[in-house]
């Protein structure tokens, strides 16, 4: 018997910028943003293609992937603690004099 | 210390030019990422999780004050006021834009700097003992063999797409700080029986997946066939290595499967065809370089400070930074002073822009004006008068520099993990940062004594776990993080890799499951001068594994 498809989780396109770096999502009206929380959910397989298809079609992101979230009160969060310290920055105390992002994961 | 002559001048420059046209193309879109990714990884160019890394290789882990300053200037400039000294005396910047990579790379090149073989499937930067030049045990100085062996290897036309990465390390000790036995090639210098100059050689050492000691090729290697033998040993990897599984490239896998001894037969028969012809070291050439790495113009010095000790008597803080810190030195009335990177609660290895400034001014005063960086992710003073320790203690301890936990267990090596690295499958640093906070207590630390903590935030090793007396590996257990602990590892002359001791730990019960190995070893040693390691070697695993999982099913037996 074959096995049962796995559900579909949400996704949202994420990158890095190829000047900077930085990390990326697709947003909602076609653009990159460096916060997941406004990152273009997609909900369905098709969704999803065709989200991926336009972030790689972009030659500022590097390497455009899907990655898992969970979706909390409307905004996704990724599913993967390492997507997590991507979307947020390092989690350690750090002894960067300037403005280094610290965050509890 | 090794000063550029003209071709290496030419080298560096070239190499600028020729990356900073790559960059342009590469933002313009004339370059896919596919394209460009091989052509920034010759370069030291990495991207990470939240940003490029650039990785600048420390030849055999020797710096000029003005090249510290040079890095701080870099740091503040173009990252984020900080770096980050490696397990393979390298300095990774984590907040880079590619954009600004070809203007760092040549504010590099005017220091006698960059970031050539530090990736790939090349022959790396070299790695020698960071006490090089200065130990009191030391029979030569490794680095004028570092240096022939950057010569040789730097864009080897034949050794260029290897298998994998290839390793090499120096020593010129029978004491081994540089873990030679865990490299693709380790080189002893030792005399014979004649006082000849030459090398034990050992291949095939590894951590990673498959952690293998490496074998010993030769007992002596006379000086002048080191290149020749050398090539002999790459030529056989390169030819014979894997190159079908990445996991099963590295030449430790070729000893393995192939056995020592027809290693050893393929080698000899290779080098046969070297021997004695272009490839052979002629001694004006060595001794051209050994005299870029001649003694300082050290001062005739009592072998006991008197200003030293009666400002030990009177300053705790100094006494016990020099207990822990400071080195015995082959010049009498000299010392070694260790800049521990590991003060309580912080990242390892890092380093302000203004503390490489404060270490490059306390150098240029005080020691010759030389910095070393060791694999174990510290700076040394290598040529420090005793005389002067107190004022190198005071303008350290100024810089926050003043830690004074040279190999006690907060001394702690560990890689990047989670928090930055695209492979990692846990954090390290964090781990790091709550066994240091737990053993804050210097006299704790004494108590406990020599005891090398090494954590890996994944299977690579980088942090070293494999050789940890206390080793710690984490593991992605489901999407959570677990840590796994190995005992008894060694990275020294008597090289061991640890032992696992059962199943892994969370995040949540990793500093609690050190803390018990700790106390373990305190209520078995025989006495006080009884060392972690010694203990383990005599008592073994069970009564760590006991304690650590007091139903047994746990443990691994």
């Amino acid at each position: 018997m074959a096995k049962a498809p796995k559900p579909f989780k949400p996704v949202v396109a994420t990158a890095n910028h190829l000047r900077s770096g930085a990390v990326l999502f697709r947003d909602a009206d076609g653009d990159w943003t460096s916060q997941v929380a406004a990152a273009r959910i997609a909900m369905t397989p098709e969704a999803a293609e065709a989200l991926l298809a336009q972030a790689k079609a972009d030659p500022v992101a590097v390497d455009p992937v899907l990655i898992e979230v969970i979706v909390v009160d409307g905004a996704p969060q990724p599913a993967s603690l390492r997507e997590r310290i991507r979307a947020s920055g390092p989690t350690a105390e750090t002894i960067a004099p300037t403005e280094a992002p610290h965050v509890s994961i | 210390m090794y000063r550029y002559d003209e071709f290496d001048h030419d080298f560096v420059r070239e190499r600028v030019a020729e990356f900073s046209d790559q960059v342009a193309r590469r933002l313009s879109g004339a370059l896919t990422e596919d394209q460009f990714k091989p052509l920034r990884l010759m370069n030291g160019v990495y991207l990470q999780l939240h940003a490029y890394m650039l990785r600048i290789a420390i030849p055999y882990g020797t710096l000029s004050g003005r090249q510290m300053r040079r890095l701080a200037r870099i740091a503040r400039v173009h990252d984020r006021g900080y770096g980050h000294f490696t397990t393979r005396q390298n300095l990774q910047f984590n907040w880079i834009k590619l954009e600004e990579m070809p203007a760092i790379l040549a504010e590099l090149a005017e220091v006698e700097m960059h970031a050539i073989q530090t990736s790939g499937n090349c022959i790396r930067n070299v790695t020698a003992d960071h006490f090089a030049g200065a130990a009191a045990d030391e029979i030569a100085d490794p680095r004028p063999y570092g240096e022939i062996l950057r010569q040789w290897s730097s864009l080897h036309p034949e050794f260029t797409f290897l298998p994998r990465k290839f390793k090499i390390a120096v020593t010129g000790a029978a004491k081994d700080r540089a873990a030679i036995q865990v490299h693709d090639i380790g080189l002893e210098v030792v005399r014979n029986a004649e006082g000849a100059l030459g090398f034990v050689v050992w291949v095939g050492g590894g951590q990673g997946r498959t952690p293998l000691i490496a074998k010993k090729l030769r007992d002596f290697l006379p000086e002048e066939d080191l290149l020749a033998y050398c090539e002999a040993i790459l030529r056989v990897y390169n030819q014979d290595g894997r190159r079908d599984n990445k996991y099963k490239a590295r030449i430790k896998i070729l000893v393995q499967e192939m056995g020592e001894a027809q290693v050893k037969e393929a080698v000899e028969a290779e080098f046969a065809l070297l021997r004695g012809k272009a490839l052979t070291l002629p001694q004006v050439e060595v001794d051209r370089i050994a005299a870029y790495f001649a003694p300082p113009a050290f001062a005739t010095q009592p072998a006991v400070s008197d200003a030293l000790e009666s400002a030990s008597r009177a300053d705790p803080a100094l006494r016990r930074f020099v207990q822990t810190n400071v080195s015995p030195h082959k010049q009498p009335g000299y010392g070694i002073v260790t800049v521990s990177l590991k003060p309580i609660g912080l990242p390892p290895g890092d380093a302000t822009a203004d503390q490489m400034e404060a270490v490059a001014a306390i150098a240029e005063r005080y020691s010759f004006d030389e910095i070393r960086v060791s694999h174990e992710q510290n700076l040394v003073l290598p040529h420090v008068r005793l005389d002067d320790l107190p004022a190198v203690h005071a303008a350290l301890e100024a810089a926050g520099l003043a830690t004074p936990n040279a190999g006690l267990v907060t001394d702690i090596i560990a890689c990047p993990g989670l928090d930055f690295c695209a492979l990692a499958n846990a954090r390290s640093i964090p781990v790091a940062q709550r066994i240091s906070e737990r053993f804050a207590d210097l006299d704790r630390q004494h108590e406990i004594g020599a005891l090398k903590v090494k954590i890996s935030g994944c299977i690579n090793a980088c942090g070293h776990h494999h050789v940890g007396h206390i080793g710690i590996l984490g593991v992605d257990r489901r999407g959570e993080e677990y840590y796994q602990i190995t005992l008894g590892g060694s990275g020294d002359e008597a090289c061991a890799i640890g032992e696992i001791a059962g199943r892994s730990f969370s995040s949540a019960e990793i500093v609690d499951a050190v803390e018990t190995v700790v106390t373990t070893y305190l209520a078995t040693r025989r006495d006080p001068q009884e060392s972690f390691l010694e203990a383990y070697r005599r008592i073994g695993a069970a009564p760590f594994r006991h304690a650590l999982y007091p139903t047994d099913a746990e443990a691994a037996e």
